[in-house]
């Protein structure tokens, strides 16, 4: 117990003093998933347009198969993208592996079935409440689609903030494709996780806190979001 | 602007919802199309306002047909046309941007005075700053007119406009019907169960019923000679008869032929000889097996001609009996229908061919002018 509050109280000296290592990994975590949720939906939306406006052949089973994927675990596709990236892969020229740039596509693919259930399901809701009224008001087929946007902008937001929270708090496939390195694909988790079996607490607990800081956080919003939206 | 829709058919998964539809809205005055809840109103609109197309069948505007436009040409055209729905949706943001949506789509001009105007006419210039989230249905519904309004299209087509609404806004958006489509001569088609409504406003009327229209003609031959099982048709109006103003001692009276119903005193009724109509909602008329002493004006002996299982409530016919057993066969007359449930009937053990009392309010009786 003694030695738990005295790594606590080290901990949050740490985070107060604003301690550089821990700066530089929050950083890093921050900006390794804000781009990979950035990239995925890039792809997501369209995809989820396509699926909410559109009848065509083939939709469910891309419905189908997203909500599959959903379900596929972490180290899976870790495990796929490290063989595509690693020195003897296919893609092993472009020297991806143990950089940020995999976590961010790791994390890219691991987000993007859960955008896209989300956002498509969003989407068909607002297109059929926006669809008939942006139509008889004289708009045009973009205009519609720019209209449904807008509408759902905060719902949409909703289901982004939903996939950037779990790809910052995932550990196992970020670990195997970015490595860990110090001072270049360290992030949080993957310190909390490296730190817990070293023994070194101090760093854990702190990175630990800004961790749940993060989650609480991202509630809130989501609960703040949904409150306005009702 | 001309509409015409020839053979318009239209369904859903194998569901035939409109069958063989002929309409024709000329331009200017107020249409009504009218038909119970179902009949196919709000589809017919939709296809008519180019939000959807007709499975078979043309619509044509100004005699030429609209299945060979391009795609930019029916959107012009479906810009020059505007369609207010039952609940109509309201964008995420204030009243006055929900106004001026339509106008910033078309990159319009004078925006500003065309909202302000709008807005004025809808009597929401007080609250145009509002999230049009908040608002009741009767004042999202003017918005929704509103919306419609700034736009100046040459056809408006209103989806049941008043269903439901506060008395306030009902008279807002009434009114403001009557002077569109009377004062600005502007196209106005309205859909609505309402009999009395259809009645107020309409040049010309189309009875909808189960997809097929039914009857058409100006409301005056609609509403003097109603096919034969029009009245009946309708929840809200199922008592509908002609009659003429009375006096009897003093009291006015609407004199149906085989009974006089005492109303409620209408000044624009004064004179005796008038001819009018009266409608009684079924709901209103009280059956019992016994005369009554209540403080309701009219009390009647009837006999029950049919019974009708309409899902868990019994529409009952009644024809009214002379008390006095002078006269038994008498012409046949348009019956009177209550509503009574299940457990009524069986309670009060009721069977067709019996006689029982009915009785209403005469406050519950609407009055108007048949000219």
């Amino acid at each position: 117990m003694q030695n738990i509050l005295i790594s606590l109280n080290k901990a949050l000296s740490l985070i107060i003093s604003l301690d550089r290592e821990i700066f530089s990994i929050v950083l890093l975590s921050f900006s390794v998933s804000l781009t990979a949720v950035f990239f995925s939906s890039l792809f997501s939306l369209p995809v989820s347009l396509l699926l909410a406006l559109k009848k065509f052949p083939g939709r469910s089973f891309i419905v189908n198969a997203t909500n599959s994927l959903m379900a596929v675990p972490a180290v899976a596709i870790g495990l796929v993208i490290y063989l595509l990236i690693s020195r003897r892969g296919p893609l092993g020229v472009l020297g991806l592996l143990y950089t940020p740039w995999a976590m961010i596509i790791a994390q890219a693919i691991l987000v993007t079935p859960i955008i896209i259930s989300l956002s498509y399901r969003t989407l068909e809701r607002f297109c059929s409440l926006v669809r008939e009224t942006a139509l008889s008001l004289g708009a045009s087929g973009w205009q519609m689609v720019i209209t449904i946007l807008k509408e759902a902008k905060s719902s949409l937001t909703a289901g982004f903030i939903v996939g950037f929270a779990r790809v910052i708090g995932e550990t196992g496939m970020t670990m195997m494709v970015g490595g860990n390195i110090k001072g270049a694909t360290r992030v949080m988790t993957t310190a909390i996780a490296l730190e817990t079996m070293k023994g070194d607490f101090e760093l854990a607990i702190a990175l630990g806190i800004i961790l749940l800081v993060v989650s609480f956080a991202v509630n809130f919003i989501l609960q703040r979001m949904q409150g306005g939206t009702s | 602007m001309n509409i015409w829709g020839e053979k318009i058919c239209k369904s859903f998964g194998g569901k035939e919802v409109l069958r063989n539809i002929n309409i024709e809205i000329a331009e200017g005055g107020i249409g009504c199309v009218i038909g119970p809840n179902g009949a196919g109103k709000t589809t017919l609109f939709k296809i008519l306002s180019f939000l959807d197309r007709a499975s078979s069948g043309e619509v044509y505007f100004n005699g030429s047909p609209s299945s060979s436009l391009s795609r930019e040409e029916r959107l012009n055209l479906r810009r020059r046309i505007s369609l207010v729905m039952q609940n109509p949706f309201m964008f995420n943001t204030s009243i006055w941007k929900n106004v001026a949506y339509g106008l910033k789509l078309r990159r319009g001009r004078n925006v500003v005075e065309k909202v302000e105007e709008a807005l004025r006419i809808v009597e929401l210039s007080s609250i145009k700053h509002q999230s049009a989230l908040t608002l009741s249905s009767g004042e999202a519904q003017r918005v929704a007119l509103a919306r419609a309004l700034v736009l100046e299209s040459e056809v408006l087509f209103l989806d049941e406009p008043v269903a439901n609404l506060d008395p306030l806004s009902t008279k807002i958006i009434e009114n403001l019907i009557v002077k569109m489509g009377k004062e600005h001569k502007r196209t106005v088609v309205l859909a609505t169960h309402n009999l009395l409504q259809a009645r107020r406003f309409a040049d010309r009327v189309f009875v909808l019923r189960k997809g097929e229209i039914i009857q058409r003609g100006t409301a005056e031959d609609v509403f003097r000679h109603p096919g034969s099982s029009f009245s009946a048709e309708f929840v809200d109006v199922g008592n509908l008869f002609r009659g003429m103003v009375i006096f009897e001692q003093g009291v006015q009276k609407v004199d149906l032929g085989k009974i006089k119903i005492e109303i409620v005193p209408q000044s624009e009724l004064f004179s005796t000889g008038i001819s009018v109509f009266a409608t009684i909602r079924p709901e209103d008329i009280l059956l019992s097996r016994e005369p009554l002493h209540s403080s309701a004006r009219n009390s009647f002996l009837g006999r029950i001609t049919n019974m009708e299982d309409r899902g868990g409530i019994i529409w009952v016919a009644l024809e009214p009996v002379p008390e006095l057993q002078e006269s038994k066969s008498e012409s046949v007359s348009a019956p009177f229908f209550a509503i009574i449930t299940k457990r009524s009937k069986e309670e009060m053990d009721l069977e067709v061919g019996m006689r029982v009392y009915f009785t209403f309010k005469a406050s519950c009786v609407n009055v108007m002018v048949a000219e």
